[in-house]
């Protein structure tokens, strides 16, 4: 089985060529996705494949764009439709939350819309965009949100999210998307929606994450490897809706949970993860969240960088936790 | 036109909010009237029951989704305005907001494009909608994909209670969408002869890959946005002006002058539709509910 | 061992502290918004230092490795 050192970017890109080549409705819409090459190279080497009949240029009309795309997988297609930057989803959070997410249920599944929202969010080398959102999505029922925290992950994801017959969204984390490479197996292969990974098996806590907060878990608990404290990491790689029982038997086994994203702590995906765990699981100590501060994310690099969380922060927070258990 | 408006009268009558399309029925049933099958209808949900009917649903159907009978299409789930049944390519309003209705209807004429079909999308949507941020992203898209889709405005001039010219800053919708190249006319949208002149040409031009057209059919919404509201904001004048040009009466005295037709055959023609209404109420009313294991 | 031009991030070390290392081979991964370069080592000797950890941002001009050359 061959396989290609891949960095994030560079895995997405050919989960959707593997998949425009072996299914004519797979089609692209979005912003310089065409000769550009896309918004942070996120398309390079598909017009020049495919052409404009499949890798569409749109006008700078998001809600309209989304809606487009909406309908357009209604009558045959399935759109991969590209929102440049992840910050953008409120003002396209009609279509989706509204239109989308409803019908399925409400056609009582006459008119399926199997398309993919893909975009590209959270602070990184590039600087624009950084402000996290999937917390947004995840409320309203009808909504699938999924989150690479890998190279391996995000080519996966992409092909069930284009296999799925309903509305997916896919963000990039862009920390990631030029960032570290990883073996990627060469033939298509699709990640079951809706089930976390455990890229770390453990018996002391359990370390919950997704996107880019995955590669944070990994980093954190390899410094605590050398402290003796032995971690479980849960990559929910599906935000929404979460494997909830994956991460209620992690719990269960190490009964301490620390969960680590980007976004905003104020009802953040931690918020869901602890009521559930809460709910289920007697812990052995109180859970923590780490997550971004509840501000606006700022610009100047000392107020981004202590924006969201770090390997310290993790280290901290589970060898205090440790220590009182 | 007589079975929209008697579905409307009966809701409008048994139902504690209702939004009938009293006056507009011309609109709504020239719009609709020229699909061929395979054609997608995406109806505004003021007079949509008459476009469902048009378009094979059967008026037990119709009268199912009004009374949350397990016949409904969406298993009571969409108001019965809403819940237009997409294997008839007929596209349900699954948000009560307005606007993707229109947007997301473009995109089924946009991948019937791309795909090389020959299915023509017809679109309405209310004057007040119009002035939405979403309508011209989407009427320009429309154009420069030039996709098959015909839009319709059932410019019924009030927005509950707004008078759209008061909140519009162009002349009318149609030089509003003439600006964006899309070829565009004003209709006299009582007259459902001439909107269906107005449809056929655009649909001939959808189906010929000739791009978007946009009718904005002028009409008056006979009564308040829904039934509770008593549309006191409407002048005496006006109202009178259009209470003489309701679209039914209007055609019924045609056809009287062109074939001859005389009042009782009118009569009979009114009284037949009525009954197969009620009957079908009648028929609905007694059937199963919804329930919570409804599957 | 200097950083030129914009803010990088450390992706991946190749070398530990202490490791030999000759001049041309992979010494550090690190990555930008627009790519994800491999830096070689500018000279032949021993790794004596590593200044950022992994995922940390590299200011323009500031020394990523000390490289002590034999």
């Amino acid at each position: 089985m061959s396989s290609k050192r891949l960095t994030l970017r560079e895995a997405v890109i050919e989960a959707i060529d593997l998949e425009m080549a072996i299914d004519p409705s797979v089609v692209m819409l979005g912003q310089d996705i065409g000769e550009f090459g896309g918004p942070l190279q996120s398309t390079e080497g598909l017009w020049e494949r495919y052409g404009n009949q499949r890798i569409i240029e749109t006008p700078v009309a998001e809600q309209g764009v989304v809606a487009l795309g909406i309908g357009m997988s209604l009558n045959g297609l399935r759109p991969i439709i590209d929102l440049m930057f992840a910050d953008f989803l409120p003002l396209v959070a009609n279509e989706l939350l509204q239109l989308s997410a409803n019908l399925d249920y409400m056609s009582n599944g006459k008119a399926k819309a199997p398309f993919v929202l893909r975009t590209r969010g959270g602070d990184g080398p590039y600087r624009a965009h950084p402000q996290n959102m999937e917390a947004l999505l995840s409320n309203v029922p009808g909504l699938c949100v999924v989150t690479p925290g890998s190279p391996a992950a995000a080519k996966g994801l992409m092909v069930a999210a284009m296999r799925s017959d309903n509305p997916v969204v896919y963000i990039e984390p862009i920390f990631l998307y030029q960032g570290p490479r990883e073996e990627v197996q060469s033939e298509q292969y699709a990640i079951e929606l809706g089930k976390a990974a455990i890229p770390r098996i453990g018996s002391d806590v359990t370390l919950v994450c997704y996107g880019r907060t995955v590669r944070l878990m990994q980093l954190a608990a390899a410094k605590l490897e050398k402290q003796g404290i032995d971690c479980e990491i849960v990559d929910l790689q599906t935000v929404t809706p979460f494997d909830r029982s994956a991460v209620i038997k992690s719990a269960q086994k190490t009964r301490r949970l620390v969960v680590a994203h980007d976004a905003w702590k104020n009802c953040g995906i931690g918020a869901e993860i602890v009521a559930t765990v809460v709910s289920e699981v007697d812990l052995l100590a109180r859970p923590i969240r780490l997550a971004g501060p509840d501000v606006p994310t700022a610009y100047a690099t000392v107020l981004r960088d202590n924006s969201r969380p770090t390997v310290d922060n993790v280290v901290e927070a589970v060898s205090r936790m440790l220590a009182k258990t | 036109m007589l079975v929209s408006r008697f579905l409307d009268t009966k809701c409008f009558n048994d139902f504690a909010e209702w939004y009938p399309a009293f006056g507009e029925e011309a609109v709504t049933i020239g719009a609709f009237g020229s699909l061929i099958e395979g054609d997608f209808a995406v109806p505004h949900y003021r007079g949509s029951m008459g476009v469902f009917w048009l378009r094979g649903m059967s008026l037990e159907q119709i009268i199912g989704g009004l009374l949350f009978k397990t016949n409904s299409v969406s298993l009571g789930r969409l108001s019965g305005l809403h819940g237009g049944d997409f294997t008839k390519r007929i596209l349900p309003s699954v948000t009560n907001v307005l606007g993707p209705n229109v947007s997301s209807g473009t995109g089924l004429a946009m991948a019937e494009k791309l795909k090389g079909g020959k299915a023509v999308t017809v679109i309405a949507f209310g004057d007040g909608t119009a002035a939405l941020g979403t309508l011209h992203e989407t009427l320009n898209m429309a154009k420069i994909y030039e996709l098959p889709v015909v839009y319709v405005c059932q410019d019924n001039q009030y927005s509950i209670s707004s008078r759209s010219n008061e909140f519009h800053a162009w002349d009318s919708l149609a030089t509003w969408a003439a600006g964006y190249n899309v070829p565009s006319s004003r209709v006299d949208g009582n007259d459902i002869l001439a909107m269906r002149t107005a449809i056929d040409a655009g649909i001939e031009r959808a189906r010929s890959g000739g791009g978007p057209t946009f009718i904005d059919a002028l009409t008056f919404r006979m009564g308040g946005h829904l039934s509770t509201d008593k549309a006191q904001y409407q002048s005496e004048e006006e109202k009178l002006t259009w209470e003489n040009k309701d679209p039914i009466r209007l055609l019924e005295r045609n056809m009287q002058k062109d074939f001859g037709i005389g009042d009782q055959e009118i009569a009979a023609r009114r009284a037949s539709v009525q009954t197969r209404v009620l009957d079908a109420w009648a028929k609905v009313i007694a059937s199963e509910s919804v329930t919570l294991e409804s599957k | 061992m200097e950083n030129e031009g914009q803010d990088v991030y450390i992706v991946a070390w190749f070398k530990e502290v202490g490791e030999d290392i000759s001049e041309g081979d992979p010494l550090l991964e690190v990555m930008t918004d627009k790519a994800n370069i491999e830096i070689p080592s500018p000279a032949t000797g021993k790794l004596v230092a590593r200044n950022f950890e992994i995922d940390d941002r590299v200011t323009p001009g500031a020394a990523m490795a000390v490289i002590e050359s034999v």
